[in-house]
């Protein structure tokens, strides 16, 4: 069943209020393999549900055991001994109509033997809790076709996810407080119209007042340049601006009545000064992106913009399309709405002529016409200064290890007091325990083995795996002495626990994770996230 | 060698290791042992709110053992609910959000006993919530937060010295808190550590337009629907209140809207938005509130059982670049009004008008409609049970405070809002 175009405008308001009808289309359409449903997995699936994916698959061979029902929601006491997959496809499909879900019962080595291929139709698929053995195992075939692999894992208090993507492109990061587009050291024909219209002297009180701050930032430029004598002059360092904040005051007047010169779009001005007065250049990061060979060859849509949008560029001075939204701002209703209007035309003729080269692009790559929508490529000019690419690692092992033990040899030790484990050790430990798994087939602190026996274990493998990879045995024996014999107490006391609080955290997380990589919104982790339920602090490590 | 698991057949494996089993992270006084689980079993746990974060922490809160469970929220169910309250279906619009919350979990969760309340928080009495263990709020209203916070800051008493707290009477609260992918959680001891309004600054003033903008400069398009809300719609709808969840008036609204937009020549008038300025609606995903009510239920499961230290005290959560956790330590306020006995000290100009002070304190402690009164006077007072007092309140808007108080003499605050008068005192800067 599928909503109409009215329910579920209602239905994902205030979902829709963050990431806009296109990311909510862009979720309608992604579809999500699990591998795992314990509780960690059907968390992770529930706020997917519910956020309108168009349709998920589980496998698991798992049945469900007495355990499961004290931290999975999808289960009930009745489930116990029934295929658990089938079970909780069930309870989560009740969650949102409009969803398709479809369940298998083979394991997850299985499938991946019998039906390989299906996997890379996923938009994303999503490891909960597998072993190392089986998530290499499909990072490896998904990497190649470009398909992101998420692993969730939880152990006791512990949470961990590892986001597996070749390249993830960004065309929307939603950065927070963004550097405002104002092109102070370039105005268009437009805005030097309204700029010479503009004489501050010849103004009432009452307009002076009610002058945006653009316009006043605009004028204290212009003296700043009559004083220097240079037509071009820019502020550039922190006295010039503090010289054109002082500019800015000195053209403030002070009324009759009131007998003060303050008023708050002056204000605003001098607040404005150090953000505004920045050139227009292209960000490196976006500058990058645009020198990448991929904007050359490449037919994704993405990429496809990317190229036309470098072609706008060289045509266009260096400048990226301006983006169009004027800050809010002190001001009499006409003036405002006459600049936010400008800016805002300004940004669609901009965003036309990006259109106008992306088609020219497609047509020699011999693309369908008109595969990229206008709304789309006036979008992606509007974030045109925050675009991002992200580059992942493959996942290997091998490598990992190396990079966590890098990590555990660079850490600054604080004081003997601080209880705290860094995230990296836990790291390495959990490793620890995967091949304690792989050879034992249980878990430390399983099966009414005493703890200390597992620990002692557990102590070894860890060592072995450090030996292994660290360069000498003095660095050997440096970073032993970093893992606290409490921490590995800790693991076996967590017996491979799964407790519910957990699994739904790091469950909430890897959804949003999910939802950034099918919706190229927001910037998803890179690449390792490590969540520590004892002091709920967190660390994302790059391994 | 092979052992057999003591817990292998036990529903509640994964917590009783953790309960069961010694640990050098947990606190110095948690002793390993099953009596620890019992604790939980046992523990009376209140959840205000059955939104986003309550639906949340019901579901948590049951799958980490606990059964005697109460939840009180006044609301009805909506089809915008339903993108992340999960315990409720298109079938339940209507009903009573803690009715169709309590009833879920208690069919879901075999053994967990969830009692609901359909009504406000304000109509039950200290005796109430005198017999719970804990009290965890999913709150998205801060004078609810505050009310709360306060019943809770009266009920734990001080031992007969006047300073030590009677450790007796103190409910812990846990507070979580979403906007978008931003959320935080937070553990209060009433009376001694920082509560809600020690911290009130944490929470964004409420924004309120100023009304000459709206009316004469206005710029943006919620500029445009705030004027048709505050100022057209009394003129011409005066025998009707605007009803922000009325699909009729917001429509008449956003209508209104479009033509004041047209007019002005501002862009950016939709439906959406007007919804969105006439509800003051926050926006919310699924994702958030899962973190922040697990993070708040983590909390409630380590203080009632010890089998973790808990946080001290302020966790922030924000997922919109990479993944963050952060904890924060909030320092209780010696002079908070609420939980020591002090007053608010408000900084405010000698020369401001009884007005501008009001506005001040309705924006920074989220208030309705404010009374206040000093010991000898009353300074504002508007309401149908006393109209002798309407004149002279608002003569006293347009007066200088400096005519009206002394600088640190104590005014006090009454609100619908507060659980009791607060306490202020000026300070003319």
């Amino acid at each position: 069943m599928t909503f109409s175009g009215a329910e579920a405008s209602i239905r994902y308001d205030r979902q829709v209020r963050l990431w806009g009808e296109e990311g909510q289309s862009s979720i309608g359409a992604t579809t999500v393999c699990l591998l795992g449903s314990d509780s960690l997995g059907t968390e992770i699936l529930k706020s997917l549900v519910l956020a309108g994916i168009q349709s998920f698959f589980i496998v698991d061979d798992a049945k469900v055991e007495i355990a499961d029902i004290g931290q999975n929601f999808f289960l009930h006491i009745e489930d116990v001994g029934k295929n658990r997959a089938e079970v909780t496809l069930e309870k989560l499909k009740e969650l949102n109509p409009s969803v398709a879900g479809f369940a298998s019962t083979i394991s997850p080595t299985q499938l991946h033997e019998t039906d390989i291929g299906k996997m890379c139709e996923f938009s994303v698929v999503v490891a909960a809790n597998q072993t190392e053995n089986i998530e290499s195992l499909y990072a490896n075939i998904l990497w190649s076709q470009g398909v992101p692999l998420v692993c969730a894992k939880t152990s006791g208090f512990l949470g961990t996810i590892r986001i597996c993507v070749k390249e993830h492109t960004i065309a929307n990061s939603h950065e927070e407080n963004p550097r405002p587009d104002m092109r102070l050291d370039n105005p268009f024909q437009e805005l030097v119209e309204i700029i010479n219209e503009t004489n501050l002297d010849e103004m009432t009180i009452d307009e002076l007042r009610h002058t945006p701050y653009i316009l006043i930032l605009f004028k204290a430029l212009e003296i700043y340049r009559k004083n220097r004598q240079n037509p071009n002059a820019f502020p550039q360092s922190y006295s010039d601006r503090k010289e054109i904040q002082s500019i800015v005051l000195s053209l403030r007047r002070s009324s009759e009545e009131s007998g003060t010169k303050d008023s708050e779009n002056f204000d605003e001005a001098k607040m404005a000064v150090t953000r505004a007065f920045q050139k227009t250049e292209i960000p490196s990061s976006v500058q990058q992106i645009l020198n990448d060979p991929n904007c050359s060859t490449s037919t994704e849509p993405f990429w496809i913009i990317c190229e036309a949008l470098r072609r706008f560029v060289d045509s266009n001075n260096g400048y990226l399309p301006v983006r169009g939204d004027l800050p809010d701002m002190t001001s009499d209703s006409k003036r405002y709405t006459r600049l936010a209007t400008i800016f805002h035309e300004k940004a669609s003729i901009d965003a036309k002529k990006v259109l106008e080269l992306t088609r020219e692009v497609e047509k020699e790559r011999n693309l369908e016409d008109l595969m990229i929508s206008e709304e789309l490529c006036y979008r992606f000019c509007k974030n045109a200064d925050r675009i991002r690419v992200q580059r992942g690692q493959s996942y290997d092992v091998q490598r990992e290890i190396k990079s966590i033990i890098d990590l555990i040899k660079h850490l600054s030790i604080d004081s003997e007091n601080d209880k705290s484990v860094d995230g990296s050790i836990w790291l390495l430990l959990l490793r620890a325990v995967d091949r304690f798994h792989n050879e034992k087939g249980r878990y430390p602190g399983t099966n009414g083995v005493p703890c200390t026996i597992d620990a002692f274990d557990l102590t070894q493998r860890v060592e072995t795996i450090v030996k292994k990879a660290a360069e000498t045995q003095e660095e050997s024996i440096k970073i032993m002495n970093r893992i606290p014999k409490n921490a590995i107490d800790e693991i076996c006391r967590y017996g491979a626990a799964e407790l519910h609080v957990v699994s739904s955290l790091i469950g909430g997380i890897t959804s949003q994770e999910v939802i950034k990589l099918a919706t190229n919104q927001y910037v998803p982790l890179e690449n390792t996230f490590v969540f520590d339920g004892h002091t709920q602090q967190s660390t994302t490590l790059k391994i | 060698m092979v052992s057999i698991d003591p817990l292998a057949g036990e529903r509640w494996r994964s917590v009783r290791r953790l309960t069961d089993r010694h640990s050098t992270y947990a606190p110095e006084w948690f002793e390993a042992g099953q009596e620890n689980f019992n604790i939980v079993q046992s523990a009376k746990i209140l959840v205000i709110g059955a939104g986003g974060l309550g639906c949340e922490l019901l579901k948590n809160l049951a799958l980490s053992g606990f059964r005697n469970i109460d939840v009180i929220d006044m609301d009805t169910i909506d089809v915008s609910n339903l993108n992340r309250q999960f315990l409720f279906r298109e079938s339940d619009v209507g009903k009573s959000k803690a009715e169709v919350a309590a009833n879920f979990v208690r069919g879901r969760v075999e053994g967990c006993n969830v009692t609901a309340h359909n009504c406000r928080i304000e109509e039950k009495c200290a005796e109430f919530y005198r017999k719970f263990n804990l009290v965890i709020c999913g709150l998205d209203s801060i004078a609810a937060r505050r009310w709360i916070n306060s019943m809770l800051c009266d009920l734990a008493r001080f031992e007969d010295d006047g300073k030590t707290v009677d450790l007796q009477t103190v409910i812990p609260m846990i507070d979580g808190g979403t906007e978008g992918f931003k959320g935080n959680a937070r553990v209060i001891y009433p009376r001694m550590s920082a509560c809600v309004d020690c911290t009130l600054d944490l929470f964004p003033p409420q924004i309120n337009f100023p009304l000459c903008t709206i009316a004469h400069t206005p710029r943006l398009p919620e500029h445009c629907v705030e004027y048709i809300k505050v100022v057209v719609w009394p003129k011409e709808k005066s025998e009707e209140n605007l009803d922000a969840d009325d699909p009729k008036h917001v429509e008449w609204v956003y209508e209104k809207a479009i033509a004041r937009a047209k007019e002005y020549d501002i862009r950016g008038v939709t439906r959406r938005l007007t919804s969105g300025v006439l509800k003051r609606i926050i926006p919310a995903v699924a994702s958030t509130n899962a973190v922040i009510a697990a993070s708040c239920a983590l909390e409630a499961l380590k203080l009632i059982s010890n089998i973790g230290q808990p946080i001290n005290n302020y966790l922030n959560f924000t997922q919109t670049h990479g993944a963050f956790t952060s904890v924060v330590s909030m320092e209780k306020d010696e002079n908070c009004a609420t939980c020591s006995g002090g007053s608010f000290t408000i900084d405010v100009s000698e020369m401001s008008s009884l007005f501008e002070l009001i506005e001040k304190l309705t924006a920074k402690f989220h208030l309705r409609n404010p009374s206040l009164e000093t010991a000898t006077n009353k300074l504002y007072y508007i309401s149908a049970f006393l109209p002798q007092l309407e004149e002279s309140s608002k003569a006293n808007l347009e007066r200088k405070l400096k005519d009206l108080v002394r600088e640190g003499e104590e005014i006090l605050m009454a609100d619908e809002s507060l659980s009791k008068a607060m306490s202020l005192r000026l300070r003319f800067v």
